[in-house]
């Protein structure tokens, strides 16, 4: 009875002895555990030696989060897509720096081929841990930002947005944030990414002025250009002008100059730029190059207006009574191309042309054009204009004069021969109704009407309203007609100006 | 005392009992995470059930397996040309393993552990590869790249897309040299360009020219034909082959994304002869369900310098 109850007792013990033994080898996890039970999220890995396996194993488990989240998200319409492989790449990378709370590994074990092997595991609940601390940090960061940009710190503001935005494709899993204007929900990612867009595609861009530092042998611009967002100066950008050759300039403080070294066609001429944003240096390389990746450009057309910096002028040397030359006065004459429009049919591509109008030589108006333009000229009499004095055929030609401009202009339609015109015109400069003459006789010829005559038979072809838009408008034909094209469309015909006082 | 030993033999008994409770041929196969339980369920029963098959015709020195209805149909003949030629069996009770989905909609489970028996006894550890079809059946069974040297390669690609590229193309060579084990002279033959340019190296003896390497070495060049011939008459000749591939590296042509250089050691051993080589295959992968060889080489290892080793640079592709 004795040896009964010792052996009961050894047995109880050694039971005991087993069942703990059990107990604590099943604390321990198994790799069915690991790969079967749901709990865990795992990663294989398989290498010559022990730290490669394990090395190895990490990016696998990493790899595998990534792979889990995107797959219950929307993993099969992305997997075609060459943003998802960048973003994978982007995170399997990255993720590892991330902290992955309870993160374990099994013992690596040599396999049959004297390799080795091991997993790498975290539990769901630890992995979730790990996420919801990385998206307090996020969410704390994103308002202390938010706060900056509202109290006028833009620069430093947009630092942290994009900072931000590259930790979010650290993780992989979306973060939410309700910082929108309208408290309204959103994933964080999108959020950060709507703010940068939104800097960069509402930014305002005005040309501040344009200057000249052109030589004889060299045209040399600068475009002084201000960028503000939400009337707010703003840094961290780039501009370059769409040509090739042409660098980018750094944005600071809102304003940049813009470098251009070509002689232009126009007084106001159209140029394409590329607007980027700059990475800050304080982003480290590795956000950066997330970022390189995914921060918008934006183009943008601003006209530039040349007319303060080209200055066209050129003086008459009378040789004889009918023949002159000219000579052009600009600033960086080589770099343009010139043509001379004598006023008689007569043109030049000469750079200082002498001409002879001839023996019956009255008088003629002189343009001198700039590389084909047709607003880059300048224009000047020489001799007169034959002043029409005889207004008696007004009433003959049966015009009551009506007392508004409108009325005036109507008249002058109805006028098909320039010999009439040019009567009725003088005839209202005398009575001081309105300025007539040549171009340089008017103030603003912009302003001005312009009648278009041909000498031949002194038909008026065209009357010309003053320009809106660029633009004017053919009162006979109700045609609209540019500047640029005006010179070209009446080339040779004789013009008057005239402009109500 | 006597009784204090029964309950400790009882006990213990009990315990080694749940150690050894499966039968010997018998192999469990798990498949983890995987969503989908019904297909989780076929894929492991059929694979389960193949392998157990497999030790138990191996034990039994069978020709055949009992029971096929786990293969996909057009599967099963080629399947057996390879247990004819060599049988194999599994060493674990139990396996664990994740499959992959495949573009072609088809899954994979890799890491198989397997053990060939040469007629001489002689055991050679591999690994293999099963492919499931979308319903769950076997549709092929490989001698797959060691785990390690297979992640190695996959963790050098450079982005998603390149190590996409890279399964198919480990997926190829996989393919390629399980064709060997079976002396699949149809499958070469479909695999080779009729253009190919196939280069052999052959060792010469003694030429009475210094050299660093005692031995020099004579390419002969062959057309697709002669090179499927004499593969063929290789093939008659031995009556089990084996290849094995190590060092394996895949260069992406820099002009034609679709051409890559695979360049990788050959241990070559059969029934009568054995030998070490360097092998480049240019594979065209335009068509990546049926990639195409443009051009092998083979030079003899120990007779080749490195720098003398082809790469993708010495070929001009038009």
């Amino acid at each position: 009875m004795k040896v009964f109850n010792r052996g009961v007792k050894s047995g109880l013990l050694l039971l005991t002895i087993i069942m703990v033994s059990a107990a604590s080898l099943s604390a321990q996890v198994d790799e069915r555990t690991i790969k079967l039970s749901g709990n865990y999220l795992w990663g294989e890995g398989f290498g010559e030696d022990r730290q490669t396996a394990v090395n190895n194993a990490k990016r696998d488990l990493i790899e595998r989060l990534q792979v889990r989240i995107e797959s219950e998200a929307n993993f099969t319409e992305r997997d075609t897509n060459d943003d998802y492989s960048v973003e994978l790449e982007t995170t399997t990378n990255t993720l590892s720096r991330m902290e992955l709370r309870g993160l374990n590994y099994m013992p690596a074990k040599e396999r049959r081929d004297g390799s080795w092997e091991t997993i790498a595991y975290i539990t769901k609940d630890d992995f979730n841990t790990t996420m919801d601390l990385e998206s307090d940090r996020l969410l704390s960061a994103l308002k202390i930002a938010i706060i900056d940009e509202n109290d006028g710190r833009l620069d430093v503001a947009i630092t942290q947005y994009m900072e931000l935005w590259a930790s979010t494709f650290y993780s992989p899993v979306p973060f939410y944030t309700n910082a929108d204007d309208h408290g309204i929900e959103s994933e964080l990612r999108s959020f950060l990414s709507n703010k940068i867009r939104n800097w960069v595609n509402s930014l305002a861009i005005d040309v501040d002025r344009v200057r000249s530092l052109s030589t004889a042998q060299n045209s040399e611009f600068y475009f002084d250009l201000l960028f503000s967002y939400n009337e707010m100066a703003t840094s961290n950008l780039e501009i370059a002008l769409n040509k090739s050759g042409y660098v980018a300039h750094p944005i600071r403080n809102g304003r940049t100059s813009i470098f251009y070294d070509l002689a232009p066609e126009e007084r106001i001429r159209s140029f394409n730029f590329t607007l980027s944003p700059v990475i800050p240096n304080s982003i480290d390389q590795e956000k950066a190059a997330i970022l390189d990746g995914v921060l918008p450009i934006r183009e943008i057309t601003l006209d530039i207006d040349f007319s303060d910096v080209i200055d066209i002028n050129f003086n008459i040397i009378e040789e004889s009574e009918n023949t002159f030359t000219f000579v052009p006065i600009l600033k960086n004459l080589s770099v343009y191309s010139l043509e001379w429009d004598f006023g008689d049919g007569e043109t030049s591509k000469e750079t200082t042309p002498t001409h002879d109008f001839g023996a019956d030589f009255t008088g003629s108006l002189i343009s001198l054009i700039i590389n084909s333009s047709g607003d880059l000229l300048e224009q000047k009499q020489i001799g007169e204009v034959e002043k029409i004095d005889n207004t008696d055929n007004i009433d003959e030609l049966g015009f009551v004069i009506p007392p508004n401009i409108t009325s005036y202009v109507e008249n002058t339609i109805r006028l098909k021969d320039g010999n009439s015109l040019t009567k009725y015109l003088n005839n209202l400069s005398e009575r001081n109704i309105l300025m007539v003459g040549r171009q340089s006789d008017i103030n603003n010829p912009t302003l001005s009407y312009l009648a278009i005559i041909n000498p031949q038979d002194t038909l008026v072809i065209a009357i010309l309203s003053p320009v809106e838009s660029g633009m004017r408008y053919n009162l006979i034909t109700n045609e609209t007609i540019s500047n640029s094209e005006l010179r070209m469309k009446f080339r040779g015909l004789g013009s008057v100006w005239f402009q109500f006082k | 005392m006597k009784l204090r030993i029964q309950y400790l033999t009882v006990f213990i008994i009990t315990l080694l009992g749940t150690t050894f409770s499966f039968a010997q041929d018998d192999v469990e196969v798990y498949v983890a995470d995987f969503t989908d339980d019904a297909l989780r369920l076929t894929m492991e029963r059929h694979v389960s059930t193949f392998l157990s098959q497999v030790n138990e015709s191996f034990t039994a020195k069978s020709d055949t397996l009992t029971d096929v209805s786990f293969f996909l149909t057009a599967y099963i003949s080629e399947f057996e040309v390879l247990w004819s030629s060599t049988p194999f069996f599994i060493p674990e009770s139990t396996i664990i393993e994740s499959v992959n989905k495949l573009a072609t909609g088809r899954y994979e489970m890799r890491n198989i552990p397997i053990y060939f028996v040469d007629p001489d006894g002689e055991k050679h550890y591999e690994e293999a590869v099963i492919q499931f079809t979308p319903s769950g059946l076997i549709s092929e069974f490989r001698i797959g790249l060691a785990a390690h040297r297979f992640q190695e390669i996959m963790n050098a690609g450079e982005d998603a897309i390149d190590q996409a590229n890279r399964e198919i193309i480990l997926n190829f060579v996989e393919n390629f040299r399980t064709s060997y084990n079976r002396k699949d002279i149809e499958y070469i033959n479909t695999v080779f360009s009729d253009q190919a340019l196939i280069i052999v190296g052959r060792v010469i003896e003694n030429t009475g020219v210094e050299s660093s390497y005692q031995q020099q070495v004579e390419y002969l060049q062959l057309t697709k034909g002669e090179y499927v011939d004499r593969l063929r008459r290789l093939f008659e000749r031995n009556e089990w082959i084996n290849v094995g591939y190590e060092d394996i590296g895949i260069i992406r042509h820099p002009k034609h994304p679709a051409i890559y250089g695979v360049s990788l050691t050959q241990y070559y051993n059969s029934a009568t002869y054995s030998d070490e080589g360097y092998l480049f295959l240019l594979i065209d992968f335009a068509e990546p369900e049926k990639p195409l060889i443009h051009v092998r080489t083979w030079q003899p290892k120990r007779e080749t310098p490195e720098d003398e080793v082809f790469q993708i640079g010495d070929m001009e592709i038009f």
